[in-house]
């Protein structure tokens, strides 16, 4: 079933315009940080998507400014209405992906709009792609802030992976960036190929559907082409490389194919991360060959610029990280009532709520998402009970600092698996990517007499306000005077 | 013509070699189509801003822009990718090798 979904970006593009949730930005702009400038300030305002029909020393290239940084793009992107509301959102993106595997279509090159135009040899120069410097002070110019790469495994090739690794240009043919070593491409490279001195062959996919990245973003455990079939409801099309076996979305806008070098690196970083901060320095980090570029006539560049909240990177990892939790859950039989990862905590804290059902549960849900392959990405599970609502803020907030006993209700979990991009990791649990990992229990123990046990005091407790008193009050608001 | 080039240090300043032949990545920020390139280059470089044919700024860790200019004289253009270690912060000087 096909749920109303793009097939490109230029389809997207049209439909934010539609929905007002597009400004389309006439005048000139400088790919050298104004570009950036104007997008990091929409994921701070949650203004609408810049879309730049005319960038400086780029005649013919456009650009997509923050294309998935609110929860209403997001909606749209599913074909869903804007106004959606995140846990009906979460439970249509859990229905789709529950559902059987929708295997990609081949489709012949004449088809593929990406291969309108093809640079090979000498004349497949990074520099002839709009690559902004999309922060002062990063460590070089980011082509690639939201895309995918495309890898297969060495001894299993029908294992590809899309997943979203930042690349920056460093010259002509190379492009670097961070693979760390717990990814799936990470597994691939450092794990098949290296071992063996053999590069790995990569396509690097600019602009495609919206859809095809929140696939490569999701932690999905099969291949996220099948991942991204499951939310369209529909087989993407792909279309083979020209320089290697690998496919790639057909419609996307621009495709970087080459090799990933074994054994050598390059320095990359600073950037401006997704926690909202230059974390990682400047290190010699993964390096990609380039072989041949293929683009769409006109090619509309998507742009994401991560800082702090809220842009796509935080959105959408919270989203479909702290589904993957729910459905782990979920699959454990425990008695949650969901999970939800702030965007505002750029992922780093998920919200479990859940029956308080027999002591030490907060425990075991700690125990199980830190020990999944979720748990490089996040360090703070908050666990409260089923009547707090845990998509508001507010009660969060209250339950964290009402109920989480200070020394018994935080868990620590010492020397887990980290990421070097956590800013407040010392520079020793930076270089090794480790890190400690928290549980907040939020929940009253279940040995406390339950005499001993604090009442919630608010409008909606049965326990303070019966119904009857309930349903007077909420009948005669507006007679009380009430406009709200 | 003098170019101007960036470079980013990870050591503190102080430590820097001057008038040493380096192996280090600079980066053109001459305006232009180009610019951020990196390139590996064999240099020599100083605090004195006029001692050398072309302009340096320099870089912290983080991308902290340093205020003061210094300046570079390249070399050697390096080719490829050195596959013997080099060190980012300062440099390896070539009379170690």
């Amino acid at each position: 079933m096909d749920y109303g979904t793009f097939r490109d970006n230029r389809e997207f593009i049209r439909a934010l315009e539609a929905s007002g949730d597009l400004v389309t930005v006439d005048q000139e702009v400088d790919w050298d940080m104004e570009l950036g400038a104007i997008v990091r300030r929409v994921c701070e305002k949650n203004s609408p998507a810049p879309y730049f029909k005319k960038i400086k020393d780029y005649p013919g290239w456009e650009a997509l400014g923050a294309p998935l940084s609110t929860w209403r793009r997001l909606n749209i992107a599913m074909g869903l209405d804007p106004e959606t509301s995140i846990p009906d959102l979460s439970d249509e993106y859990v229905r789709r992906i529950s559902g059987p595997q929708i295997a990609p279509v081949e489709v012949d090159r004449s088809s593929a709009p990406c291969k309108e135009n093809l640079l090979e040899g000498d004349e497949a120069d990074l520099f002839k792609l709009v690559a902004p410097m999309v922060h002062g002070g990063d460590g070089g110019r980011y082509l690639c802030t939201w895309h995918m790469v495309v890898g297969a495994s060495l001894k299993d090739p029908t294992n590809v992976n899309w997943g979203m690794y930042r690349q920056m240009v460093f010259n002509e043919k190379w492009m670097t960036g961070p693979v760390l070593p717990f990814s799936d491409m990470g597994k691939m490279f450092y794990g098949e190929y290296a071992p063996l001195n053999k590069p790995m062959p990569f396509a690097t996919v600019i602009g495609m559907d919206p859809l095809s990245g929140i696939a490569a973003c999701a932690p999905a455990p099969y291949p996220e082409s099948h991942y991204a079939g499951q939310l369209m409801g529909k087989p993407i099309e792909l279309v083979k490389c020209e320089t290697n076996d690998l496919m790639v979305p057909a419609h996307a806008e621009i495709i970087i194919e080459g090799n990933v070098i074994p054994h050598v690196g390059l320095e990359e970083a600073p950037f401006g991360e997704y926690t909202g901060y230059r974390t990682s320095p400047r290190a010699p980090r993964t390096v990609y060959e380039v072989t041949c570029i293929t683009y769409r006539n006109n090619p509309i560049l998507p742009v994401s610029n991560m800082g702090i909240p809220t842009d796509e990177g935080q959105l959408l990892r919270s989203f479909s990280l702290a589904l993957e939790m729910r459905m782990l859950l979920e699959s454990q039989k425990l008695p949650i009532t969901g999970c939800y990862m702030l965007p505002e905590s750029t992922h780093h804290l998920v919200v479990v709520g859940v029956k308080n059902a027999y002591p030490g549960i907060a425990h075991q849900i700690g125990h199980l998402v830190f020990g999944s392959k979720l748990a490089p990405w996040f360090h703070m599970v908050m666990v409260v009970d089923d009547k707090t609502d845990i998509y508001n803020i507010k009660e969060l907030i209250h339950d964290f600092s009402t109920k989480c006993h200070p020394s018994k209700g935080i868990h620590i979990y010492k020397s887990h698996v980290g990421t070097p991009l956590y800013p407040f990791a010392d520079p020793e649990d930076r270089k090794y990517g480790k890190g400690d990992k928290v549980v907040f229990d939020c929940l009253f123990p279940l040995d406390w007499p339950v005499a001993e046990t604090p009442i919630k005091v608010a409008f909606s407790n049965k326990d303070i306000y019966p119904e009857e008193i309930q349903g007077k009050v909420l009948g005669n608001w507006a007679n009380y005077g009430f406009k709200d | 013509m003098r170019q101007e080039w960036d470079t980013f240090v990870l050591t503190k300043l102080t430590e820097v070699q001057e008038d040493v032949e380096t192996l280090r990545v600079i980066r053109d920020v001459n305006p232009g189509i180009r610019k951020y390139r990196a390139q590996f280059v064999k240099c020599l470089i100083s605090r004195d801003p006029e001692k050398y044919p072309d302009g340096l700024r320099v870089r912290l860790g983080r991308g902290q822009l340093t205020s003061k200019p210094w300046s570079l004289k390249i070399t050697e253009m390096v080719e490829g990718i050195p596959t013997a270690p080099y060190h980012m912060s300062g440099g390896i000087a070539m009379q170690d090798e």
